[in-house]
């Protein structure tokens, strides 16, 4: 459950933030951008050294709909690893949602390797899991964007597009700020 | 312990239960429960809870305590696709990156910051 007034916090931030970043509140806001405002590293998989080419091709080819990618901390800095192998949109929600963790300030959680040498992930908190992915979401568009799209009549899919964003991921953030019902209502008060 | 020993040990202690039965008891869900019986990797808190109803230590799985495993890597999150349950041939390869990564991106910080 997310705390009260979070929500309205998060729309702030998306406009804030755009502003820092000397954009618009209806410009797209690519998070590889946003990282490097943030200073936080982001490498691809192929961008690590000391990995066998058997591993990488299995996380890039048959394990690739497995996982979607991580995030270290080490003394307050950060390095995002995205999975490279899924679609560009997919790549620029993952990545958002785990700076919207950093700006969040939430602790990473803890994971650990078995000696069978496998991860094992620990539970996550999910109140940081439901805060970070409506940042995450909120960051990538904001509700004057969904407002904006709808006055110039952008179709829901020009419009993913343009914010580098899935349909579902769209289509999530209209449903959620409630603009529709919004702006049907204010067309009934001006008959 | 391989993941798949106990994916056998869950099956055997499990009997003639249903798998929703004893999802129930064990309190993850029952599609959970079938992944790891079919040797996917469970998170740290599915495994604690699978082992309790086993009648296991965790650290036969973990090769450490479980307190242990909560320390070992402090700061990773790591993002799944559909299910914290993966295979063990992404788990183990997962594992290396992640380690590999660690290594190169401490490489890179001094104590002043960035090198």
């Amino acid at each position: 459950m997310l705390k009260r007034g979070f929500k309205s916090q998060c729309e702030r931030r998306a406009v804030e933030l755009r502003r820092q970043m000397h954009r618009v509140p209806v410009d797209p806001l690519p998070a590889t951008d946003v990282a490097r405002h943030f200073e936080i590293t982001i490498l691809s998989p192929s961008e690590i050294e000391g990995i066998s080419d058997e591993d990488l091709n299995h996380l890039l080819r048959e394990g690739s709909n497995e996982w979607s990618g991580f995030t270290l901390g080490i003394s307050g800095h950060h390095l995002v690893v995205v999975n490279t192998a899924q679609s560009e949109r997919r790549q620029n929600s993952v990545l958002m949602h785990e700076l919207a963790h950093i700006i969040l300030g939430h602790q990473l959680c803890a994971g650990t390797i078995s000696s069978g040498g496998h991860f094992v992930p620990a539970n996550y908190d999910q109140d940081q899991e439901d805060e970070a992915a409506w940042l995450g979401a909120t960051l990538l568009v904001p509700r004057p964007a969904l407002l904006w799209m709808r006055r110039v009549r952008m179709t829901n899919d020009q419009a993913a597009t343009h914010f580098g964003v899935s349909p579902d991921l769209l289509s999530w953030r209209i449903r959620m700020t409630g603009i529709d019902y919004q702006l049907a209502a204010a067309t009934t008060r001006h008959r | 312990m391989t993941p798949k020993n106990l994916g056998q040990m869950i099956q055997r202690k499990r009997g003639s239960m249903g798998v929703r039965a004893a999802a129930g008891e064990i309190g993850i869900s029952a599609a959970t429960l079938s992944r790891i019986e079919n040797g996917r990797v469970p998170d740290l808190d599915t495994l604690k809870k699978v082992c309790a109803w086993v009648g296991i230590d965790p650290a036969s799985y973990l090769g450490m305590s479980s307190e242990q495993a909560e320390s070992a890597l402090p700061s990773v999150q790591v993002i799944f696709k559909k299910d914290r349950a993966v295979s063990p041939k992404t788990s183990r390869a997962l594992a290396k990156l992640i380690q590999a990564a660690y290594q190169q991106f401490a490489a890179t910080i001094t104590p002043d910051g960035h090198g």
